[in-house]
């Protein structure tokens, strides 16, 4: 694709971006990554299990020249967040971070004020900020102001593979940011991603949809064949929607003829 | 001199450095950080940077996540 993806000055030929949860091994990770095209990856910090070597994924990811982009996933306020991306970028020196603030564990629906509060402080630090936030229009102004890299509003709650349950707000999101927007969470099959991208959406952020699937690299596949085509019917312009037929033969001019 | 290390209290032996501490738990290869007392310690500082009695060391690593 000859359109890029700018996201914090950098460009992306690819416009999705993998969560790296709940894959089986690092290897089928870095494997559905490349079949999926994409060039950004997330990660959380956690307290060091020494037995547990799970941040091996990392070395196959940066051995592709992935972007890095960790999370602050668990953290339930602001002050917590920001101890996270401070984590992050002293073990990984990236200063890319995704703020994701979810008290409730239900929904795992993100506080937006805690999330902006964080968003505040990083923005400052220097970091390269996007948060993870409800798909709230006033909201993504606010956090736009303060200078984020992106914003990231999702589809639907995390894990549940609804699609995009909050599409009008997004399509708002997408009309008035003047950062990229990140659609993020809920997207549970291609089609969603075909959809966000028809929309408008910069890029699309996927992991269940992909990790969860019977088949990881074949979905992964799939998902990148959603951006290119998604991506190139909004550049290519959809027709406009109407409430009646629009007729593509020149059929009622021989009906006509014909009934005479 | 005990110290607590991520939730646990341990035994380590007196005048260990951060850095010395991260080496004996084979940790120095990873992709880690550092903190004492809930404040982050900058890698580069590990090597003067001394445990003393009851500190709180947490050492955090990346995990997979979305």
């Amino acid at each position: 694709m000859t359109d890029k993806l700018t996201l914090a000055g950098k460009s992306f030929d690819s416009r999705l971006i993998i969560g790296t949860g709940k894959y089986a091994s690092g290897e089928i990770l870095a494997k559905a990554c490349k079949e999926s095209g994409a060039q950004i990856a997330t990660m959380a910090v956690k307290r060091i299990d020494t037995q547990d070597h799970t941040d091996e994924i990392i070395s196959p990811l940066l051995d592709m020249g992935i972007q890095l982009m960790p999370n602050t996933s668990g953290a339930k306020n602001a002050k917590e967040a920001i101890f996270a991306a401070q984590l992050a970028r002293e073990a990984l020196e990236v200063d890319w971070i995704k703020v994701e603030v979810h008290p409730d564990v239900k929904y795992l629906l993100p506080d937006p004020i805690e999330t902006f509060k964080a968003c505040e402080v990083l923005c400052k630090e220097g970091f390269k900020v996007f948060p993870y936030i409800n798909a709230d229009p006033v909201l993504c102004k606010r956090l736009e102001d303060i200078g984020v890299s992106a914003v990231m509003p999702l589809g639907s709650p995390i894990g549940s593979a609804r699609g995009l349950d909050t599409l009008s707000m997004l399509k708002i999101i997408i009309r008035e940011s003047h950062v990229p927007v990140i659609i993020d969470a809920g997207i549970g099959a291609p089609s969603d991603a075909v959809k966000a991208f028809e929309i408008g959406a910069d890029a699309c952020m996927i992991n269940t949809a992909i990790a969860a699937a019977g088949d990881q690299l074949k979905m992964a596949r799939a998902f990148n064949l959603a951006q290119e085509a998604g991506r190139m019917a909004y550049k290519a312009g959809l027709a406009d929607k109407i409430e009646t037929s629009r007729a593509t033969s020149p059929m009622e001019a021989f009906l006509k003829e014909a009934m005479k | 001199m005990k110290i607590n290390y991520n939730g646990t209290t341990i035994e380590v032996k007196d005048n260990l450095s951060l850095h010395s501490f991260v080496t004996e738990l084979q940790l120095e290869s990873r992709t880690i950080a550092a903190a004492v007392n809930e404040e982050i310690v900058p890698k580069k500082n590990w090597e003067n940077f001394f445990l003393q009695e009851g500190m709180t060391v947490d050492i955090f690593n990346l995990v997979a996540g979305g």
